[in-house]
């Protein structure tokens, strides 16, 4: 019915996708017999799980034997993503090709090379943009046609290598053009931005280039941290492991997919969860927060949020989309269920909110001292997964948060609300909260440092000339730094240690924000 | 003469169930009015026929079907519309060729993506629209029911609510029930999207009743004592409001008409707005109280219910546990007033010609209106109009024993009357009442206060958060997107200025 086309490139991209595709498999078998009411599954028990409008979000249903396109309702056959998956080295995606989730793919939705990008953004960018164009455009169609309403593209990758950061966001400007009107959501990771563990030398140039199309092609970015997920993914496996990972995300694919392909076609209820190391982890995080993020327009709840009322209500200003999520409970699954037992919900919701919005929840790094309370928030959206949850509690804690966070005078009431009833996977109740604020510049100025330590000396830029015009990294570094000005404007006078008269926003009248102030004057007419 | 509702978006779905199986709930006689010895073999009443329509080619279904189109741009919400609908404990059914999903993929929150839907959406809406208007011998009024905050909603509704204007406009008159927002929270773009909503149905509304979600949550906590009330609650208790206001097909009578029939929506709208510039409604309701507590109340008609009502009236708030009673001048001038008194078990008396007509529902010698339980496969509907005939008193019914001013029919309510309350000068008629001796649910007796004055104030005031959005000019890119840019924007500011200027002048001049 609404459907989300998946666009997975490069190495990470396609690791954080095998994780997320094993997951979504997971989380519709859980639910499947949820099938009485809403779904539109009839059967429950083991006759056959149906196809289900909510399963139709991420899934094809085929019936191999006519190569038909199944409707939902119908019985499932053979599961297929609705994805392309893309990178210019062939090892991952031989890998996916040949492991658990196999069936999800067909060789058609595949596209790749043999030599990779060398971690170079303007290979990707130009040379794989231009030669890989006409054919990723065909392999998209292949994808949104027997789409029923096509809701928006997930482009999953990373910023720090070559084909990630180059062909990624050249796809995303090869959609805009043609497919204009369906929104462009990208989880992007970004390298450490400290430097820390980052084996990738140009890894500021890729991110800063990359960037600089994201501002322009993406309706949405998700910014995410590999450092940050790593320190996460070792505090949730509890073992210390972890560790820098490289310019990925590491590589092993999710251990129990085999039992979620077959789950979802048993119903199975039993699920381990998955307890190898940090990559894992890192990788599951990631396809925690996009299942969280798509859950509210597959299944049903009291307030139901689409993709696209996200950008609508978090992105005042078209340029300003960055949207950092944090996800909360993130501690070990047990420990949390130990904590909720017999909680009352209100107590409950107070504690996912306070984990939610404390700087360890956060999946982008946080600079010294920086969290969500002292930097000026734009918008935000609080997205709650649970049954049982009143809206009642949601909204006193909200109120609690309007009176902590500062907003901008115009925009002081700029939390938008979502409530799922059916839970995620790990957790009975979670909570995700995306947010559009100054705290993204704790990501854009370390990077924009890292950039000019190396471009100062011009070094490895001879690499990036033989594909492009050198007056790309100027361009590009010009708008990240527009965009750090016009987040800091937002804190502006007498805020987040921003310097005054910073550039405003687009239009930007004077976007003075102010705690305390009661609402403007209120213009009055005269008959 | 029926009533078509028209329920758009999550919202205006979600309630329009919770109005419909308010207005199908059985009402139950409170067990003080009766004495054992005469307590009737407990019935459902015949559900309003006004709402409802009978299948007629299955005798087998009883289930009385809701005149009700759901419409929706994604699926879910409705789908669970219809097979709540089916559950055994539902006393009413939805048409599922009644329901229209349009494949558009949601109006994303956006007003103006919703008011921009294609020329195709709103002739697939209008169909099932007509189709439904075709099935009553008569043209219906039309009910849509929406919130002003998402975007389907708001702006699907809006321009649903034109485009029939446009078609039938002049012919019926229509009746807009919108849920405002909480003042934070939901959605962030809600100022903007009440704003071109409000502003839209001026123009092309009869009549506008708002409900804010903010009173409504009020209501669940300190009246009924929920302590963390969920979408459910909030709807039930705006269900319950609105259909105690609107539902009126029980054989009821309403003073300064002549018509022994019970009051339509058409009536409604007419003795409400007056003059096509004042079309803000507000509503109020007494009592709310919890489930549990209901049968211990012993409210008095005058004390228990009208002069509470009053005081609330007087105070401008919405909830009794708002009401400063000290007041004692009328704080708001209004155009006019509708009271809506409903129950206390007594029988109808039928002491005045003006009263006739009023149908006796235990009298014997008149059809009977409910199937018993040895009747099951008769029609659960009213006649419409009911039979009229007016029949004497039985001397030996047990009621007529009760103090005549337990009796609905002789509460006196003259403090809502022109001298006594304050209205605008213009309009000769502005005040009625309507009274019914069926209960409303289980309440024994149950006023309901419809208001046309200037209590909407408050809401319109917020109409300035927008405007301090839209002078940073924050969002306004992605309404642009959709054929509602800056003049557009200014322009619904302004015509709501206007209508705030006029409310404001109502107690100034």
């Amino acid at each position: 019915m609404r459907e989300i086309v998946t666009i997975q490139v490069g190495q990470c991209g396609n690791q954080i996708g095998r994780s997320f595709w094993s997951r979504a498999l997971h989380e519709h078998a859980a639910n499947s017999h949820y099938a009485d009411f809403g779904g539109g599954e009839g059967g429950e028990g083991r006759t056959g799980a149906v196809f289900s409008e909510s399963m139709s979000t991420f899934f094809r249903n085929v019936d191999m034997t006519t190569k038909g396109e199944m409707a939902p309702g119908s019985e499932i056959r053979d599961l297929k993503a609705r994805a392309c998956l893309i990178d210019m080295e062939d090892g991952v995606l031989s890998e996916t090709m040949r492991g658990p989730l196999k069936d999800l793919f067909t060789s058609a939705q595949v596209m790749s090379d043999v030599s990779g990008a060398g971690n170079n953004w303007a290979h990707g960018f130009y040379e794989y943009g231009n030669q890989y164009g006409d054919q990723f455009l065909e392999l998209v169609r292949s994808q949104a046609e027997p789409c029923d309403s096509l809701q928006s593209f997930f482009l999953m990758h990373s910023l720090g290598g070559g084909t990630g950061s180059g062909l990624g966001t050249k796809l995303l400007e090869l959609l805009k053009d043609n497919y204009d009107g369906i929104y462009r959501f990208a989880t992007s990771v970004l390298p450490s931005s400290s430097g820390e563990g980052d084996d990738v030398i140009t890894s500021p140039y890729n991110s800063v280039l990359a960037l600089n199309q994201l501002t322009e092609h993406a309706d949405a970015v998700l910014p995410i941290d590999n450092a940050r997920l790593s320190q996460l993914s070792s505090r949730i496996s509890g073992s210390g492991s972890g560790g820098g990972g490289g310019g990925g995300v590491g590589d092993h694919a999710a251990g129990n997919a085999t039992s979620a392909v077959k789950g979802k076609k048993k119903n199975a209820a039993g699920k381990k969860n998955p307890t190898t190391g940090g990559f894992d982890e890192m990788n599951n995080v990631v396809a925690r927060l996009l299942t969280d993020l798509t859950a509210s327009m597959r299944f049903a709840g009291d307030l139901n949020t689409d993709l696209n009322e996200i950008t609508t209500n978090l992105v005042p200003f078209p340029r300003m989309h960055y949207l950092c999520p944090s996800l909360a409970p993130m501690g070990p699954t047990t420990h949390h269920a130990h904590r909720s037992n017999g909680m009352n919900s209100s107590v409950l919701v107070k504690s996912l909110f306070r984990d939610c919005f404390s700087p360890e929840s956060s999946l982008v790094s946080l600079g010294e001292g920086c969290n969500i309370r002292n930097s000026s928030v734009l918008a935000c959206g609080v997205f709650v997964r649970g049954k049982g949850i009143p809206i009642s509690d949601v909204n006193s804690n909200v109120a609690r948060l309007q009176s902590e966070l500062r907003m901008p005078r115009w925009n002081r009431e700029g939390f938008k609300i979502g409530l799922c009833e059916v839970p995620g996977l790990d957790h009975q109740s979670s909570i995700m909260s995306l947010c559009n604020s100054e705290i993204i510049n704790s990501v854009f100025v370390p990077l924009s440092e890292r950039f000019y330590k190396l471009y100062r000396r011009k070094a490895n830029v001879h690499h990036y000339t033989q594909f492009c015009d050198g007056g790309i990294f100027d361009e590009a570094i010009g708008n990240l730094e527009n965009l750090i000005e016009e987040y800091k404007a937002v804190g502006g006078r007498g805020g987040g240690g921003g310097e005054g008269g910073g550039r405003l926003p687009p239009r930007g009248d004077e976007l003075i924000w102010d705690v305390n102030e009661s609402s403007s004057k209120r213009k009055e007419l005269a008959f | 003469m029926p009533t078509l509702t028209i329920q758009v978006g999550q919202c205006g779905n979600q309630l329009g169930s919770a109005i419909f199986s308010s207005l199908s709930s059985p009402s139950i006689p409170s067990p003080s009015s009766l004495t054992p010895s005469t307590l009737p073999p407990p019935f459902p009443p015949p559900p309003p026929s006004q709402f409802f329509r009978t299948t007629q080619n299955c005798a087998s279904h009883s289930t009385p079907i809701a005149r009700a189109i759901l419409i929706d741009t994604e699926p879910k919400v409705v789908e669970r519309c219809l097979t709540s609908s089916t559950n055994r404990d539902c006393n009413f059914r939805y048409s599922k060729s009644n329901s229209c999903v349009i494949g558009a993929g949601g109006a994303a929150n956006n007003w103006a993506r919703g008011y921009a839907s294609s020329s195709e959406i709103l002739e697939k809406c209008m169909d099932k629209v007509t189709g439904e208007l075709e099935k009553s011998p008569y043209t219906p009024s039309v009910h849509l029911l929406h919130s002003c905050a998402g975007g389907t909603g708001s702006g699907l509704g809006c321009s649903l609510t034109r485009s029939y204007s446009d078609y039938h406009g002049g012919k019926t008159l229509l009746f807009n029930t919108i849920i405002t927002p909480f003042e934070s929270g939901e959605v962030i773009v809600q100022d903007y999207n009440s704003a071109l909503t409000l502003s839209s149905l001026i123009e092309y509304s009869d009549a506008i009743l708002c409900i804010e979600n903010e009173v409504a949550s009020r209501a669940c906590s300190k009246m009924l004592k929920i302590a963390h009330p969920g979408v459910k609650e909030l709807n039930g208790v705006i269900g319950d409001s609105v259909s105690s206001l609107i539902s009126d097909s029980y054989p009821s009578l309403t003073e300064y008409t002549n018509s022994s029939n019970s009051l339509q929506l058409d009536d409604v709208i007419r003795h409400m707005v007056p003059h096509s510039s004042y079309k803000m409604l507000s509503h109020r309701m007494v009592p709310m109280m919890p489930e549990g507590s209901i049968e211990f109340s012993r409210d008095t008609w005058e004390s228990g219910v009208v002069k509470r009502l009053r005081q609330m009236h007087r105070c401008g708030g919405t909830l009794e546990c708002d009401v400063n009673w000290r007041k004692d001048v009328d704080t708001s001038v209004s155009i006019a007033n509708l009271l809506v008194l409903r129950g206390d078990g007594g029988l109808p008396r039928m002491d005045t010609p003006k009263r006739n007509g009023i149908l006796d529902l235990e009298s014997p010698n008149q059809p009977p209106l409910n199937p018993n339980s040895n009747n099951p496969n008769s029609t659960p509907l009213l006649p419409n109009p009911p039979p009229t005939q007016p029949t004497p008193p039985k001397p030996n019914k047990p009621k007529s024993k009760a103090p005549p001013t337990s009796d609905v029919w002789s509460v006196d309510c003259s403090s809502f009357s022109p001298p006594n309350s304050t209205y605008v000068p213009w309009n000769p008629s502005p005040f009625k009442v309507t009274r019914s001796h069926v209960n409303f649910k289980r309440y024994e007796k149950m006023g309901g206060l419809l208001t046309n004055s200037d209590s909407c104030l408050k809401l319109l005031e917020r109409v300035d958060n927008a405007k301090v959005k839209f002078d940073a000019r924050a969002y306004v890119h992605q309404y642009e997107a959709f054929g509602v840019g800056v003049d557009e924007f200014e322009a619904a500011f302004l015509n709501l200025d206007e209508v705030r200027v006029r409310y404001r002048n109502l107690s100034h001049a």
